[in-house]
């Protein structure tokens, strides 16, 4: 971190009094901590993923041992991993393209324009938000047997667009939000459409934000698991749902279930490092959820 | 902030269609959210409502209207009150643990240090995992026999490395809140420590001079201020921890003895294993009904702000 030499002036004529360090040396033990709470599982899940199936059951377990990429291997040679990552893929990538266009459009009405009924739509739009969307399982079930939309791709990317295109709606609204009205003013004066100028004027200014909101939607049905769980089988099946089948009813792998879950994390922790100055934002509207 | 402009271009010849075009433009805006909304997800949950009163024959795709046989179904099933119950437990404890932890948190990451950016990128990634992987990693590492924490336990404390978390009721339950600790608290870490960040300083300025002791500081000063924020984290944690089925799933499944089996898991029971859509309905009801009425004051303050 960087010192302004101000800083560092006044530092150095203050003397580090003993109470201030015992402090200070608290802090970073809790620090150290937390830490070790948050990042210990995961370094144990991939530690797993690297050993063979008898250094995984030893007692004490290994914390030092020479890796084995035996089960990265094995879960692509063994259980058609690639497959179910890459339907996760498609699958996530539609919803993120359908959430973006309509929250684009509806946030920027929100932001933007007047007309009868805005409060009471807005209103809904965060309302539903609140519903358990388990509650609509039933139904959905009965729907999608119907229309033969279980187990399919597109059944799946319809679910999620509905599911994650609320928080988007809000995120970027507040994006808009910070745009000055005047700029969409003198696009109207020299006789720009509405949808002209959300396309080449504002959105332009909001690139960074949207692009935000849409590595929210892709990490939230990249992760998401329920609904997956009950609407896929084999043909849309979705990587976490194959996770869980590793350790499942009909024997428990945990050499394959370690490494699949350190190839689907990978993109999540990567993503969510680009986005960092975001974060807060997503969080506050209810993102990844 | 709201930056709502109504733009009246009074220059421009207004023709009819340009006038309708204007006046339509923001319900077409609006069209593509609402067909997705609606009928995905609160058609469905309207419809879920409808299907509560009926008995529906998965081979012969018939409903047949059955009044409140479905509800006084549940009603007599003492597998759904322990249901019912285990989510109230599930969602106290974890909604309580994950607020005081994330809260101390906070206050622990509130201040400028070295290299705190990055201390708060890897505090957050617990949250950025898959529920799934969450719940897997630690059914794994809570094996009674070969698990890395009875383990590391039965180094600090001998008769603790035989703790039977997955295979005692009780115990099971402590397992899978564990977990849901460990996979969200960095959610409520985070939000709060951007209220924090939020308040101004100059109250506390006061509190100094005034002589306040850091205690009296943050009872009368910080936690007021951080209301709002966590007014919002216990809302939404309560929300998702009352609907939570992943976490104790792939942890337990509900087990043992479907001591945490939560009402998600109870539903889907209902439906997947015993193909009992009229009966899984009338829990979505249930849920729906709990859950309006936990948030109803929420509800209520959104409406009156906007």
């Amino acid at each position: 971190m960087e010192r302004s030499p101000n800083h560092l002036e006044t530092k150095n004529r203050r003397p580090v009094r003993p109470r201030a360090l015992v402090g200070q040396t608290l802090v970073w033990l809790g620090i150290a901590a937390v830490l070790f709470w948050t990042l210990f599982p995961i370094y144990w899940l991939v530690t797993i993923s690297l050993k063979t199936r008898v250094q995984i059951f030893s007692m004490p377990p290994l914390f030092l041992f020479a890796p084995t990429v035996e089960n990265y291997q094995r879960v692509i040679a063994e259980v058609n991993f690639d497959r179910y990552f890459v339907n996760s893929l498609i699958i996530a990538g539609a919803s993120t393209i359908i959430v973006l266009f309509a929250s684009l459009l509806s946030a920027y009405a929100f932001s933007r324009m007047r007309f009868a009924g805005r409060k009471l739509a807005y209103f809904l739009v965060l309302a539903i938000r609140t519903l358990p969307p388990v509650a609509a399982i039933p139904p959905i079930f009965l729907l999608y047997m119907n229309l033969s939309l279980k187990d399919t791709p597109l059944g799946m990317v319809l679910l999620y667009s509905a599911f994650f295109v609320s928080f988007a709606v809000l995120m970027m609204k507040s994006f808009f939000d910070e745009v000055p009205v005047e700029i969409d003013e003198a696009a109207m004066v020299d006789g720009c459409s509405r949808a002209r100028i959300l396309w080449s004027i504002v959105l332009p200014v909001v690139a960074p934000g949207t692009a935000a909101t849409a590595i929210f939607a892709f990490i939230s049905a990249w992760n998401e698991f329920f609904f997956a769980l009950v609407f896929t089988a084999s043909n849309a099946k979705t990587a976490p749902v194959a996770l869980a089948s590793f350790v499942g009813e009909s024997g428990v792998d945990w050499g394959i279930m370690t490494a699949g879950s350190t190839i689907v994390m990978l993109p999540s922790l990567l993503l969510i490092w680009i986005i960092q100055k975001h974060l807060v934002k997503g969080l506050a509207v209810g993102a990844v959820k | 902030m709201d930056a709502q402009g109504s733009v009246n271009v009074a220059s421009a010849p207004a023709s009819r269609r340009h006038w309708i075009y204007q006046r339509l433009s923001p319900y077409l805006f609006l069209l593509p959210v609402t067909v997705v909304l609606v009928g995905i997800l609160l058609g469905p949950t309207i419809f879920a409502g409808f299907v509560s009163f009926a008995t529906y024959d998965m081979f012969g795709g018939t409903m047949k209207y059955a009044g409140l046989q479905n509800y006084s179904k549940i009603a007599a099933d003492p597998e759904f009150f322990q249901s019912l119950g285990n989510t109230l437990v599930y969602t106290l404890l974890t909604v309580g643990v994950e607020f005081l932890f994330g809260l101390g948190i906070a206050l622990l990451l509130n201040r400028e240090l070295p290299g705190m950016g990055v201390i708060r990128a890897l505090v957050i990634a617990p949250w950025i995992l898959s529920d799934v992987i969450a719940g897997l990693d630690w059914r794994m590492m809570l094996q009674d026999n070969y698990g890395v924490v009875n383990y590391l336990l039965g180094v600090l404390w001998a008769p603790a490395g035989s703790t039977p978390w997955l295979s005692a009721p009780g115990w099971a339950m402590v397992s899978v809140v564990l977990a849901d600790v460990w996979h969200n608290t960095p959610f409520v870490a985070l939000l709060l420590l951007a209220g924090l960040q939020a308040i101004p300083q100059e109250p506390f300025e006061a509190a100094r001079i005034d002589g306040a002791s850091s205690w009296r500081t943050f009872r009368h000063v910080t936690v007021p201020l951080l209301s709002p924020a966590i007014f919002a984290v216990v809302l939404f944690r309560t929300m998702f921890a009352f609907r939570e089925f992943t976490v104790p799933w792939t942890i337990t499944s509900g087990g043992p003895s479907n001591s945490t089996e939560l009402l998600s898991i109870y539903l889907y029971k209902q439906m997947l294993t015993f193909f009992n859509f009229g009966t899984a309905s009338a829990v979505s009801v249930v849920m729906l009904a709990l859950t309006i009425l936990a948030t109803l004051a929420f509800l209520r303050g959104l409406f009156r702000e906007l």
